[in-house]
């Protein structure tokens, strides 16, 4: 836990974490960044950074995640007083209309369904990080 | 209620038959005793004229006995007679004879008193031959009247026979009306019966209508589940497949054989093409319980659309006119847009190899309905193979020489089929096909 994570990516599936730690690489996108593999694990890691008040710039968050799912997360943060100005980027397979209706109800602020090719989430990782980390670096 | 009517009004008309029967029955025996009357009327007159012949010819006083008899007997018959008998015509011919009577038993008196001087005045007055003329006369009446009387007792014996006949046929029907209020009866009970048979049977059907309905719900939530885990669980491997086959061939395809490169590439199509069946496959399920709302939506728009997207994913490209006007229908705005779009990818798709499709969508108006029709160049469809082509995972060729998921067609129909229209196929004069979809028109359309 270096102080200077700036990204919180909430994945379960190895493969998806994988294919997106090689499209950073590849993107050239250097940002400190740390992974919790499920919701529960999401949620301790945020309440202990909140703690150290060192919070993150942006939260990349799956929607289906084992023991507490994306949405209860999203809605913990969207509630929290502290944590609810932090970004929340959803990065889901699902491109069910619903699922997108039901995040932004709870406050997500951008939507993006995991693109089929690597190329493609490529370009993806590298627009995250001039639209949601590229402000703080200008700053 | 009705039955027991039925039956009380049998009843009632089975005594009033009977009735009429004893009455019958009562006349004609009087018949017979005024007869017997009469006959006794003549029978004690003969006993008096035979008791007075006797004392005639002997002088002997106990031969008066019998007329002695007869002469308290004969007023008795007669007031007997006249007591009994009741029709008019018969009671005129008695009070005819009454005076005969009289005059025969003042004769036979006269008689009896000369005789008592002897047998010659007594005999004189017989020899006048008045006493013979009474009788003859009162036998006659009598006589008259016995004719009369029977042909009376015809008639009553007729009229008996009538109100026999009368009160057969009356309990006759009212037997036929007691069965018929049986059968009413024995009809208004089964109908009943089936009545409250149907309630429980309708009752039974509601039941059954409502555990299928919470069982439907249930079937739909669980396929709605299945359809999220497929969705989400099965294509995470397959992006995983694709994205690593994809990721070494940018990474290390240059350390590979060109052999090397083409399994990484067969890796990432295949992966590809099953995404292809996962997401049509979720199409075609979600097409089947989602609830469409229909609203007018224009032809023209949803087919260039339509074809943009085909374009966007078809390297050989294809050409297409547009008869426009096309109208507007009523239908689910998405679905409308994927049925258009399988139909134009279908039209671009099966042509001749090194051939550029060239479709022509044009349409018309059928009652208050429009078809559209996709025509292509294409390869056609054998007569045989036009029904089976619409149901899913039917494929009338190999993925090598055309690819697909073989649900692009099932999807057409259930889609054409959930908003209420039909949809079919038949050749094109050009020899390709033409596939054509039915929707019910726009209000707006038939105002124009």
């Amino acid at each position: 836990m270096t102080e200077a994570v700036e990204m919180l990516v909430v994945e379960d599936d190895p493969h998806d974490l994988a294919l997106l730690r090689r499209a950073m690489r590849r993107a050239s996108v250097d940002v400190g960044y740390d992974v919790a593999s499920d919701g529960d694990e999401a949620v301790t890691w945020l309440e202990r950074v909140l703690a150290m008040d060192s919070l993150p710039r942006v939260v990349l968050l799956d929607l289906k995640l084992p023991r507490r799912s994306g949405f209860d997360v999203l809605a913990w943060m969207k509630s929290h007083d502290k944590l609810r100005r932090i970004p929340v980027v959803i990065f889901t397979s699902s491109n069910v209309g619903t699922d997108l209706d039901r995040a932004y109800d709870l406050g997500a602020n951008s939507y993006l369904v995991k693109p089929a090719t690597p190329s493609d989430l490529v370009a993806m990782v590298a627009q995250i990080d001039s639209y949601w980390l590229g402000v703080n670096r200008i700053r | 209620v009705l039955s027991a009517a039925l039956l009380a009004l049998s009843t009632l008309a089975v005594i009033v038959g009977l009735n009429a029967l004893r009455g019958g029955r009562s006349e004609v025996n009087r018949t017979t005793e005024i007869q017997r009357q009469a006959a006794d009327l003549q029978t004690s007159l003969r006993a008096a004229e035979t008791g007075q012949r006797g004392y005639l010819l002997t002088g002997l006083e106990r031969y008066l006995s019998p007329y002695d008899k007869a002469l308290v007997q004969i007023p008795r018959d007669y007031s007997n007679l006249t007591r009994s008998v009741r029709d008019p015509g018969q009671l005129r011919r008695l009070q005819f004879l009454r005076p005969f009577i009289e005059a025969k038993l003042a004769e036979l008196a006269e008689t009896v008193r000369l005789r008592e001087r002897g047998l010659e005045p007594a005999l004189r007055v017989v020899r006048t031959d008045v006493g013979q003329a009474l009788t003859e006369r009162i036998d006659a009446v009598l006589a008259d009247f016995a004719a009369a009387e029977q042909a009376l007792l015809v008639q009553r014996v007729e009229a008996e026979e009538r109100i026999a006949r009368r009160t057969t046929a009356a309990a006759g029907i009212c037997g036929l009306l007691s069965i018929l209020s049986a059968l009413l009866g024995v009809y208004l009970i089964y109908q009943q019966r089936s009545s409250e048979q149907l309630i429980r049977y309708s009752r039974r059907l509601e039941r059954e209508v409502e555990e299928r309905t919470i069982r439907l719900s249930e079937a739909n939530r669980e396929l709605d589940a299945f359809a999220y885990t497929i969705s989400h669980d099965l294509r995470a491997p397959l992006r995983a497949m694709h994205g690593y086959a994809d990721a070494l061939e940018e990474d290390e395809g240059e350390r590979l054989s060109e052999e090397g490169l083409g399994f990484l590439r067969a890796i990432a199509a295949a992966a590809v093409r099953m995404n292809a069946l996962i997401e049509d496959i979720l199409a075609y399920a979600r097409l089947a319980r989602e609830d469409l709302v229909l609203r007018p939506q224009r032809l023209e728009a949803a087919v260039n659309r339509a074809h943009e997207d085909v374009l966007a994913g078809d390297l050989r490209g294809s050409e297409i006119l547009i008869e426009d006007p096309l109208g507007t229908v009523m239908a689910h705005g998405p679905t409308l847009q994927q049925v258009i779009y399988n139909l134009l990818s279908n039209a671009s798709k099966f042509v001749h190899s090194h051939q550029i499709a060239r479709i022509k969508v044009s349409s018309k108006r059928c009652g208050d309905r429009i078809r559209l029709a996709v025509e292509d160049n294409g390869i056609g469809v054998a007569p045989e193979h036009r029904d089976q082509i619409f149901a899913p995972f039917s494929r009338l060729h190999g993925v090598e020489s055309y690819p697909g998921t073989g649900i692009g067609l099932a999807i057409v129909r259930r889609g054409v089929e959930r908003m209420g229209g039909a949809c079919g196929l038949e050749p094109a004069t050009g020899g390709g096909s033409r596939f054509w979809f039915e929707l019910a028109a726009a209000p707006t359309e038939e105002q124009e």
